[in-house]
């Protein structure tokens, strides 16, 4: 094989630390595997209820009606998969880079019990009728201190680890572990304060519903996956980093700008007007950081392309920070008032939402996860027919949901712009799109029953017991 | 391949041979120090531009009260309102109108409903009847007393009007009058109608009395102009209240 033969010590160290985080690193993966596959369920039947309330539509389940089969959906994807996922590769990334064992990973653990009974207790609440209705805060009023609590123990592990680093130079991914560790914790609890315990103007309250969704997608999903991009890309290269200057700008740049988004969603709104102003421009400089680190990735590739093809890490990397590019891009022209009035209030908006959490957020941990798990486990995944049938249905069910909604989305908003006809209209305008949506909602459905499928059999040491990785090309490498 | 990478340190629990994952993948990754480019930098200077004037042309100063900033708030498409075109009539009841405001509602008011001791114009004999008569009153006005409606009006005297109000101003405002006080929705005064009135009456010195006037039945010869719709009961009833918005 090509590859350098590692020294044995340090082989013998890396698996070490694998091992010390197997049991918390593996808890919240297949919890997040599990959330995702309930919240694309619930995705599928949100949809569906979109356009046929019909659906399902039996006495015993009336609580999988739109309004709250849509905010779970939601509530299971984002707290359910995102970021447990991500805490799972922040805690392997943070050992794995600080070079240290961790300590007493019970911990974690309870902290990842917190965690899912929260997330249960918000799903279950909001079937319950006692949701919030707040986009991405939908859970009842008590679940968040739980969230809060939970999450503050895993920064706490977290920081621990870092201290007890091994010197040397401070890679990259573990700046960005560092940041999305404090700043979930300052958004969750400012956004929760604001809302629901000091709640202001009705106003503020949708200023800082709005503020949180775009910091949430700035500040804490993309640290955390471009943590592993950055991590993966060179790792299974083997080669170093494009440039430190580069990731040293879009990282600052990312930090100082992201705190700021989200507003811009209210343009013309009745809020005072710098507030939707300095959120545009936030996105609009946002381009900056997003430039560094797509340039920074792509000249690390450069001349490897083909390793996309063959790694399965590389490919759902690959795929993932290209979708981040997409997505920031779009956000930018969005705060330009012709395009943003016609993506405020639609469909669009859970198009933008998709692409962020599934088409960016997922691809990059399902990347994570195809590469960690085996080290983990000690066997490798058991075929890679199912791992190409994961990424096929998941990209072209996430571009297509993706696609449908936004097209959807500026149908639907052309029409409620129409002053003279009726609103129905534009209601009925959106239904073809909202069918599409329910079409691409299967495939993804079927991606990721049998992703769930196959770290189920992972988990459960069914793997195969090889030498040889599972690839999904022919080319010879690691990954 | 196996053989030869197989370990012999007993010490260890586990052995290099027992990670197959972790010893094939590469060493952890580093950094390089690759210089940013030109073109980047460039990228960079025109978002900073893009968003800086953004930030200036939508801010509104940062005032706390201004919530609508140019370029936010779209306007209102052109809505295609029908905008009924006017027809002749209403054009000519218009032109009536305007003479009414500027000569005839100072008294009469606005509604025709008079005051005090001048006498109301809605429904009044005097309007929706004989038309020569009607001229009389506007070219060499009156004077008491009269009986309009059933009341007594006699204390008032009005002027005439021959000298200020030529004969298409009088045609207008009788038939504006007569349309819309007096319900005569299907006939206009023209000012053929006027000149000759004017012609028989326009050389009176005194002010009309009620004895000077000519019959109820006694109407100005002409003909109904060709733009008038020969059956303007259904038109020109909702066209009559129009012209007070």
């Amino acid at each position: 094989m090509p590859e350098d033969n590692p020294a044995d010590e340090d082989v013998l160290h890396r698996a070490a630390i694998d091992r010390s985080v197997r049991l918390p690193v593996l808890f919240f993966f297949t919890s997040a595997a599990a959330w995702l596959a309930v919240s694309v369920v619930l995705g599928f039947i949100q949809s569906m209820k979109l356009h046929s309330p019909g659906f399902l539509d039996f006495p015993c389940l009336h609580f999988l009606q739109y309004g709250r089969s849509n905010p779970a959906f939601m509530g299971a994807l984002v707290y359910g998969w995102a970021i447990q996922a991500g805490l799972g590769v922040c805690i392997w990334l943070m050992a794995r880079l600080c070079r240290a064992e961790i300590k007493n990973p019970i911990t974690l653990i309870v902290a990842g019990h917190f965690w899912n009974i929260g997330v249960l207790l918000g799903v279950l609440g909001i079937f319950t009728g006692h949701s919030t209705s707040i986009e991405w805060l939908a859970f009842p009023k008590a679940v968040w201190p739980i969230l809060f609590v939970a999450y503050s123990l895993v920064v706490v592990w977290l920081f621990t680890l870092f201290q007890r680093r091994k010197p040397g130079e401070v890679y990259i991914s573990v700046l960005y572990i560092l940041g999305a560790c404090l700043w979930f914790p300052w958004i969750y609890l400012t956004a929760n304060v604001f809302i629901h315990v000091l709640p202001g103007s009705p106003i503020a309250k949708a200023a800082t519903s709005a503020w949180y969704l775009g910091s949430m997608t700035y500040l804490v999903l993309a640290p955390m996956a471009l943590a592993s991009a950055y991590y993966f890309i060179p790792k299974i290269l083997g080669r170093p980093i494009y440039s430190s200057y580069l990731s040293t700008l879009g990282f600052w740049g990312l930090a100082i700008v992201g705190g700021w988004t989200g507003i811009q969603k209210f343009m013309g709104g009745p809020l005072p007007a710098w507030m939707p102003a300095v959120s545009g421009a936030a996105v609009i400089f946002a381009i900056i950081p997003v430039c560094a680190i797509a340039v920074n990735h792509h000249m690390t590739l450069r001349g490897q392309h083909k390793l996309i093809e063959s790694s399965p890490t590389m490919r759902f990397t690959a795929v993932g920070a290209a979708a981040f590019t997409f997505y920031c891009v779009f956000s930018a022209l969005n705060a330009f008032y012709p395009l943003g009035a016609l993506t405020q209030l639609s469909q669009t908006t859970m198009a933008f939402q998709l692409l962020a959490v599934y088409g960016f957020f997922s691809m990059c941990m399902f990347g994570a996860i195809y590469f960690i798990v085996p080290r983990l486990v000690g066997c490798e995944w058991v075929s890679g027919r199912r791992i190409r049938f994961h990424f096929w249905f998941s990209t072209y069910g996430m571009i297509s949901l993706v696609a449908v909604h936004f097209l959807g989305g500026l149908w639907q908003s052309h029409a409620y712009a129409q002053f003279d006809v009726p609103l129905e209209n534009a209601i009925s305008a959106g239904r073809p799109y909202a069918i599409g949506a329910s079409v691409a909602w299967v495939f993804i459905i079927a991606s990721n029953v049998m992703f769930l499928y196959h770290l189920s059999l992972m988990v459960f040491r069914l793997g195969r017991k090889s030498e040889q990785p599972a690839m999904i090309g022919h080319a010879d490498h690691t990954g | 391949m196996s053989d030869e990478l197989q370990n012999h340190d007993y010490e260890h629990k586990t052995s290099v041979r027992d990670h197959g994952s972790v010893r094939r993948e590469k060493q952890e990754p580093k950094t390089g120090l690759e210089p940013i480019t030109l073109s980047l930098v460039a990228a960079c200077a025109a978002a900073l531009m893009i968003g800086g004037g953004y930030l200036g042309a939508k801010s509104g100063g940062f005032d706390f009260a201004s919530t609508t900033v140019n370029g936010y708030v779209p306007d209102p498409p052109d809505i295609e309102i029908a905008a009924a075109e006017l027809s002749e009539l209403d054009k000519y009841l218009a032109g009536g109108e305007a003479v009414y405001k500027a000569t005839c509602n100072g008294c009469h008011q606005v509604t025709g409903g008079g005051q005090g001791q001048i006498p109301p114009l809605v429904d009044a004999e005097w309007v929706t009847e004989g038309t020569e008569r009607f001229a009389q009153i506007i070219l060499n006005g009156m004077t008491g007393p009269i009986s309009v409606n059933g009341k007594s009006f006699g204390s008032q005297m009005m002027p005439p009007q021959k000298g200020s109000l030529n004969d298409k101003q009088i045609a207008q405002v009788m038939s504006f009058v007569r349309h819309k006080f007096g319900g005569v929705t299907d006939i206009v005064v023209t000012k053929e109608m006027v000149a000759a009135a004017r012609e028989k009456h326009g050389a009176q010195a005194n002010i009309n009395t009620v004895a000077s006037l000519a019959a109820a039945d006694s109407y100005l010869p002409g003909e109904q102009p060709e733009w008038l719709n020969p059956e303007p009961a259904e038109d020109a009833a909702p066209a009559a209240a129009e012209p007070e918005n």
